[in-house]
């Protein structure tokens, strides 16, 4: 794993491999969205709102699996201080928070016809605003300290910290009562949707993370070469007083 | 899709312009920085000449 670790040898993979996930990112999110709106049946009890849940659960389950990813590379950065490590985690940050405020304002517009109210302090919906929070602090570190080894640090341990939150949003629906529904695809005994509605749904999921991994390719082959960038104006500015 | 429509649609439309907005500004930074990189590579190639 190490030797993909290299910034050279990542560019070098990731140019080779971003066209393909943007196109395959494209193509399934077409498919799985069109397919939400128009092709899946209606449900017989919630009509055509149910059709929120196309973007909504996979928008849920990224908002946490970045954060895990984040919380990972934070600890491999943390372990073994390798920069990309600490650049991936911080290329995925912006991504995460996307997903999460996704995730709140499509649950909100869920909420209104389903429980009659946009928000309500319930384990669930309160645990994924603290996980906004928790990207926003992140993100907020990244931007207040200068020293970028320093920062890295900090970062990883905000990350690490607020893992914690994690199992408390997965499991919320089980620990406490809440008004938000338990799980219906990731549960014991296989998911309770019908396939008509289980499919479209699978590849919004398959769509949003190949959208994740285009992206988070395209943000740290810029911060790699942010580095490059800054090392390359020193060399510069050192040979610029050697010449005068 | 009806009376829902009005609670759907926002989904739809917040998901496909924050994603691609999103996309877009990370794919444009990458583009600029890769060109920012290839210009101080020219001027240090120019430097490395005058030698």
């Amino acid at each position: 794993m190490h030797k993909f670790a290299n910034p050279a040898r990542f560019l070098r993979i990731s140019k080779i491999i971003t066209p393909w996930c943007f196109i395959l990112t494209v193509v399934s999110m077409a498919v799985g969205l069109y397919w939400g709106l128009f092709i899946a049946p209606e449900d017989y009890q919630m009509g055509s709102a149910y059709r929120i849940i196309f973007v909504h659960v996979p928008a849920s389950y990224m908002s946490m699996f970045v954060y895990g990813f984040m919380a990972v590379a934070s600890a491999v950065g943390i372990i073994w201080k390798h920069p990309l490590a600490d650049q991936s985690a911080r290329a995925a940050a912006p991504i995460g928070a996307i997903f999460t405020a996704l995730a709140l304002f499509t649950g909100s517009l869920w909420g209104k016809p389903m429980w009659g109210t946009y928000w309500i302090w319930d384990a669930r919906l309160t645990s994924e605003l603290v996980l906004l929070f928790l990207y926003f602090g992140y993100l907020g570190v990244w931007e207040a300290i200068e020293d970028t080894a320093k920062a890295a640090r900090v970062a990883a341990i905000v990350a690490l910290v607020g893992a914690i939150n994690l199992p408390i949003i997965k499991f919320s629906v089980d620990w406490w009562n809440t008004l938000h529904q338990p799980a219906s695809i990731m549960k014991s005994g296989g998911a309770s949707i019908h396939p008509e509605m289980l499919w479209p749904l699978l590849i919004c999921i398959l769509a949003f993370n190949l959208y994740f991994v285009t992206v988070i390719l395209w943000r740290i082959e810029n911060l790699i070469i942010r580095r490059q960038i800054r090392g390359l104006q020193i060399r510069l500015a050192e040979e610029g007083q050697n010449h005068g | 899709m009806g009376e829902y429509a009005i609670f759907v649609w926002p989904c739809y439309i917040s998901v496909v312009i924050l994603l691609a907005g999103l996309g877009y500004t990370s794919w444009t930074a990458k583009k600029k920085a890769t060109r920012k990189l290839e210009d101080l590579k020219h001027q240090l190639d120019q430097l490395d000449s005058q030698d």
